[in-house]
């Protein structure tokens, strides 16, 4: 049962990346083609700035979290940690998931307050364009919601002694492009 | 409680949290709401969650971070990173100690794709370490040269603590990344000059090493490793010359990369999805970093924790050069506790109307207070870096033997820091020439 709804959240954070990874690239053809234009034919691409802040950037930024969230990538200090006793390690693993569901559940419900309130005033931007931008508050809830969900399964996970926990506790090594010299 | 009281508070519960392994991003936030809210009341502290997040993404010049990340990623994916530290060790092997001095030049190239110190001194643990040791180097010196070269991430533009200092300080992020150019030669130049000297007076701290294929010129070897420079300096002379923002050229530096990978045929989905989701994770634990202690530092100007510091610190440091001595104390110590993202969002704002009454340069102290926060990367008894070497070695290496080998390091950089400090012109002479 636990298996499974890890199985199925982690699934579900892989799946925003595609949303995630198409606005990377959109934002790096847009930025390049606005610079690119400018440059030479004095002609930039209006619209850009609003497009990179309130879309690209939110869902970048937001439904990312929970990808850092199950692959236990969020910046944390390992000093002490390191000399606790298992028991004392396990309690802090806990008390960890209890303040990240606090955590991420309020900013989500608010965020959530905030993208029903835009919806309802058809929230937009004026610049060159009048930009339609209240979809894009939705992302906000969609990723804290899912971050609180994987913390809630850890905290489950760490309660029962599942094997992920066992996991957790000694994952801490840096992993980027190790390979790659 | 009265204010202060209630922001001291939130400072010791801060650590409290940060020592039980909570993520750095939680705790700030936590703190700053429950403190704002026993400040000026709930209504006050939803009003921070609400504004804080969504205007925070859409700051301009912080976009700039996912596409220098991507940028990075897509170079080390797709192998334009792989082959620095081989060729470059055929260039120095007629040099003493050669295979560290070529640590030290491939970590420099590397940090400027990677943009992390960790991630620099993780990659070459694995590739340099091993072979110094083979060669009969002295393990204190191996990895101690790892560990430091691997600092040179964060002086070395593009760099995202340049990124967050400038967003700060509201300092040109532009003149920031120009001004890290010279001292961040200057760093390098002096590792490998300690080096030299060192192996040069006692020559059994690195033996001769025997390295394959030596017959390859100095001009076989640029050809093999010019697209990461060509693009870094693309970049960098883009943004030199004001043609365009660092945000935009990390967007262009990213689409460089992407055609550079595509034109070696080394470009395909794999590469794409490792660098999105690198990019993904790295961006967004970043900016929850940033985010949360955005909110902290809201927290701690209602407390008027900085006007109060500012205020007793000022009765006793009454010239520059007393104020420089403590962000050289402050950095030192802190930087060997919190990384250098959550450092400096903590103690820029609280120092920032100190600086400004003196009229300091914020450019040259930005230099300044990210090589102290790189120092700190070193110096026990938790530089990170060292532990990141650790890990990556087991039980092969002895931490003190790490340590040991890294302070010698760190007496080159404190010769640099002094250079900085003297010479502004060091760090101020190439933005000076900016449009």
């Amino acid at each position: 049962m636990l298996d499974a709804l890890d199985a199925l959240l982690r699934k579900l954070c892989y799946l925003l990346m595609f949303v995630v990874g198409f606005f990377i690239l959109l934002m790096m053809v847009n930025i390049t083609a606005d610079v690119s234009l400018k440059l030479f034919f004095n002609a930039p691409l209006h619209g850009t700035s609003e497009l990179v802040g309130n879309y690209y950037m939110t869902g970048i930024v937001f439904l990312s979290i929970p990808l850092a969230e199950v692959e236990n990538r969020q910046i944390y200090v390992d000093l002490f940690y390191n000399i606790m006793s298992r028991p004392l390690q396990l309690a802090s693993l806990a008390l960890v998931f209890v303040l990240q569901i606090g955590f991420f559940g309020v900013l989500g419900y608010e965020s959530l307050l905030d993208a029903f309130e835009a919806m309802q005033k058809r929230e937009i931007v004026e610049g060159y364009y009048r930009m339609v931008i209240w979809p894009a508050r939705f992302m906000l809830p969609v990723g804290l919601a899912l971050a609180v969900m994987i913390s809630a399964l850890r905290l489950v996970q760490v309660i029962v002694r599942h094997s992920a926990a066992e996991k957790l506790l000694t994952n801490n090594s840096p992993s980027q492009n190790q390979e790659n010299v | 409680m009265d204010r202060l009281e209630i922001g001291g508070l939130g400072v010791a519960v801060l650590l409290v949290m940060l020592a039980f392994r909570v993520p750095v991003a939680v705790a700030m936030g936590i703190v700053a709401f429950v403190g704002t809210w026993m400040i000026i009341g709930i209504t006050g502290a939803w009003g921070i969650l609400t504004t804080v997040p969504y205007t925070f993404v859409s700051n301009w010049n912080l976009s700039a971070i996912p596409m220098f990340l991507l940028m990075g990623f897509i170079a080390a994916q797709s192998g334009l990173t792989r082959g620095l530290f081989s060729e470059f060790r055929i260039l120095f092997r007629k040099i003493p100690g050669g295979l560290a001095s070529a640590t030290v030049l491939s970590a420099a190239m590397f940090s400027t794709a990677s943009g992390s110190s960790v991630a620099t001194s993780a990659a070459f643990s694995r590739i340099a370490i091993p072979e110094m040791l083979r060669a009969g180097y002295k393990p204190s010196l191996a990895t101690g040269v790892v560990a430091s070269a691997g600092t040179l991430g964060s002086l070395i533009p593009p760099s995202v603590a340049m990124i967050i200092y400038g967003i700060i300080t509201e300092a040109s992020i532009a003149k920031l990344f120009i001004a890290g150019i010279i001292p961040g030669a200057l760093t390098a130049t002096m590792y490998i000059a300690m080096i030299t000297i060192r192996v040069w007076l006692n020559p059994s701290l690195a033996p001769k090493a025997v390295i394959e294929g030596q017959a390859k010129s100095a001009w076989a070897i640029i050809k093999d490793v010019w697209p990461l420079p060509a693009l870094i300096m693309g970049v960098l002379g883009g943004i030199f010359l004001g043609w365009f923002t660092p945000t935009e050229a990390g967007a262009i530096g990213a689409a460089l990369a992407v055609v550079i990978a595509l034109s070696r045929g080394a470009f395909n989905y794999n590469v794409l999805k490792g660098a999105i989701l690198d990019t993904a994770i790295g961006t967004s634990t970043l900016f929850l970093v940033a985010m949360a202690a955005t909110m902290f530092a809201v927290f701690l100007g209602l407390a008027g924790l900085p006007a109060a510091v500012s205020s007793f610190a000022t009765t006793y440091i009454d010239s520059p050069i007393l104020l420089i001595l403590m962000l050289v104390a402050l950095y030192l110590v802190i930087g060997m506790f919190i990384d250098s993202i959550g450092a400096m969002i903590l103690t820029l704002p609280v120092l920032l109307p100190m600086l400004s009454a003196m009229n300091m340069d914020l450019i040259w102290i930005g230099i300044i207070i990210i090589k102290l926060l790189e120092i700190g990367l070193l110096s026990p008894p938790v530089g990170m870096n060292i532990y990141v070497v650790k890990s990556s070695m087991g039980s092969a290496v002895r931490l003190q033997e790490i340590f040991k080998g890294a302070g010698w390091f760190i007496l080159a950089d404190l010769i640099t820091l002094a250079l900085l400090i003297l010479f502004p012109a060091i760090s101020l002479f190439l933005p000076e020439l900016m449009k």
